[in-house]
């Protein structure tokens, strides 16, 4: 890129600017996001209810219905950022640095008030990706209902769009994981995620309460 | 909008401006003009303080260039993109602009990048040239907000 091209293609910033990212339209009620997307915020006592509701229908299966939306909703969601992101950058998603793509979807991520998400690549080569997640919405509404996460993480729908989103971006099937918990009194919310054989042990040894550096060195192979 | 004019604004609510806020008001609007201008001439001379701005981080860290494919299309890139948003910021005397659009999203990718102390260095270089660009008063004013990039991208 030289000083034409610069002119030409304007070197964009955040495009998950919160100035800039919601528009609102208070006459008919209506928030999009900057791609037109229809937004629609909700408040915690929205997700205490979800929870209740979903304990309530599905018991002990609650957790696999909200893997399962997020999975959903994550890989529609990357189907949006790609076409989004695409246009503000002039690069396909896929394309752009993965510091770029993923500082995108840090952005992204906090912006919509799931917490501030961050990756740790250093065991990818194992094909693990570390992820942590500090604000979890979920934990915080399911401390907020008083319920007792019965020594299980309770993140599930962020583990689901984490997934969706990865494996919308990879085109494999990607599988993530919650390994630690703030709702079960844990520092942070962390996750291991990787193709579904590789991290297919994992929800046995959360069971058996392994600690994440226990999991994470089974994952590397070691242990 | 300018930051002071929108905090009198929200702070205004159900009642009519003092005229001590009035005051405020005018004389922020009147500032454009003037940081307008310093805007201006730093779009003319944005070349030159790029250049500038690489070829001394070049100098100081030569294996960062060594290393890297298209090393200097893309510290132009960023440097240029930093320097234009934070004249915007400049503009609207409004620092979150530059924060929220450009630095905390950057941050993060400067960081996976590992780009440590290089940033930190580049960006100080960047005030330097600025100041070597502008007349001093003007370098000043837009500095406030090049410094920014320091203290969040460092």
């Amino acid at each position: 890129m030289n000083g034409s091209s610069l002119a030409a293609h304007p070197p964009a910033g955040n495009f998950f600017a919160a100035t800039d990212y919601i528009k609102w339209d208070m006459g008919r009620g209506v928030l999009r996001a900057r791609g037109g997307a229809r937004l629609m915020a909700f408040p915690q006592e929205f997700t205490v209810g979800l929870l209740a509701g979903l304990e309530d229908e599905c018991g002990e299966a609650w957790p696999i219905v909200m893997y399962r939306c997020g999975e959903w909703w994550g890989k529609r969601h990357m189907e949006r950022m790609e076409k989004d992101l695409g246009a503000h950058y002039r690069e396909e998603l896929r394309d752009l640095p993965t510091a770029h793509a993923h500082s995108s979807l840090t952005e992204a991520w906090a912006l919509h008030g799931w917490g501030r998400i961050s990756f740790d690549m250093a065991d990818i080569e194992h094909g693990v990706m570390h992820v942590h997640v500090d604000g979890s919405q979920i934990a915080a509404a399911f401390m907020a209902s008083g319920k007792d996460p019965k020594g299980k993480p309770v993140c599930s729908l962020l583990s689901g769009i984490m997934a969706g989103l990865f494996s919308h971006m990879t085109k494999a099937e990607i599988v993530a994981h919650e390994v630690s918990c703030v709702a079960r009194k844990e520092d942070a919310c962390r996750f291991v995620m990787g193709q579904k054989e590789k991290v297919a042990g994992v929800p046995d040894m959360i069971r058996k309460r392994a600690t994440v550096e226990e999991i994470g060195q089974k994952l590397k192979g070691g242990g | 909008m300018n930051r002071a004019i929108h905090d009198i604004m929200k702070s205004a609510e159900g009642r009519y401006l003092t005229a001590d806020e009035g005051k405020k008001v005018i004389e922020n609007a009147r500032q454009y003009e003037h940081l307008l201008a310093i805007a201006r001439t730093v779009e003319q001379r944005e070349g030159d303080i790029v250049r500038q701005c690489i070829e001394r981080v070049f100098q100081k860290f030569p294996k960062f260039h060594a290393e890297r494919p298209n090393a200097y299309e893309k510290a132009e890139r960023d440097i240029t993109m930093v320097l234009r948003y934070a004249a915007l910021a400049m503009v609207n005397r409004d620092p979150e602009l530059l924060r929220e659009k450009v630095l905390y999203w950057l941050r993060t990718i400067l960081m996976a990048m590992e780009f440590g102390e290089v940033t930190k260095y580049t960006y100080e270089t960047l005030q330097d040239c600025v100041a070597k660009a502008l007349p001093p008063a003007d370098a000043e004013e837009l500095n406030k907000y090049v410094k920014l990039a320091v203290e969040v991208l460092a």
